[in-house]
């Protein structure tokens, strides 16, 4: 069992003291350790993020499949190499409209950097 | 053909807490992989009391995740790496929650709010996009000098 790319998933705090954070799965099967970990861009509710002109907007019910909890943002500055058994569930998959948006601010992240 | 130990454990939540004796005897040994330690040696080359460390080196071992032999505690050379990518993913996962700022997903009970899909499902057809990255970079340098 593998979490595919566009995947949003939540990871648990490894102190267990507060609720998981969702985050999205953007390394895929040609990036390294995939399956055994993976490069995921941290996901979050948060206004304040969501004004940063790299952040990128999800809508709740833009998933292909699955949905989230409110209309989120996407960091794409805020990456984490993560293990596969410190994921705790997948909640939705992302489409490839969604993944273009958020290679492209990656894109626009470096090129403008 | 029978599955690697790791393999068998890949799904399962890594059983030892950041900044614990644990935490810290377990890292020195990942690090220092080519000896073997006892509990003195691992108490006066952490912050691990002398006292504590005997049964810090116990639990690891009970939990699977360091040998022992001769009253020295090390890391099964084949399990070093994958040791390693699991200490890194704790740090990282840290780093996440340390990074997130207060909003709805601060909350406690948002997955259960949420469906949980199985991993296993693949993506319908016709939701992948094959655009490259050259394409996808010449689009957007073509959109910032428009």
């Amino acid at each position: 069992m593998t979490y595919s790319h566009g995947a949003v998933v939540s990871i648990p705090d490894p102190y267990d003291r507060r609720p998981s954070r969702p985050a999205v799965v953007v390394s895929d099967e040609q990036c390294p350790d995939y399956g055994d970990r993976y490069t995921v861009a941290a996901l979050t509710s948060s206004d304040r993020c969501g004004e940063h002109p790299y952040a990128v907007t999800i809508e709740a019910d833009e998933p292909a499949s699955g949905e989230l909890l409110t209309q989120s943002f996407l960091e794409p500055w805020a990456t984490y190499r993560i293990a596969h058994g410190d994921v705790r569930a997948m909640h939705a998959r992302l489409n490839a409209a969604t993944m273009k948006r958020i290679a492209t601010a990656y894109a626009e992240m470096v090129l403008r950097g | 053909m029978p599955y690697h130990v790791d393999e068998l454990r890949r799904e399962e939540p890594f059983p030892v807490t950041p900044e614990t004796n644990e935490h810290a005897a377990l890292r020195f040994l990942v690090a220092n992989h080519d000896y073997g330690f006892t509990p003195s040696e691992i108490a006066a080359e952490t912050k691990i009391t002398e006292g504590s460390a005997s049964k810090t080196m116990s639990r690891l071992h009970e939990k699977g995740l360091v040998s022992r032999s001769q009253g020295a505690y090390y890391v099964d050379p084949e399990r070093v790496e994958s040791l390693k990518h699991r200490l890194e993913s704790l740090d990282a996962a840290v780093d996440l929650f340390d990074d997130a700022p207060d909003d709805a997903y601060a909350n406690a009970g948002w997955e259960e709010q949420l469906s949980e899909l199985d991993p296993g499902d693949e993506p319908a057809s016709g939701e992948t996009d094959d655009t490259d990255a050259e394409t996808l970079v010449s689009t957007q340098e073509a959109n910032d000098e428009a």
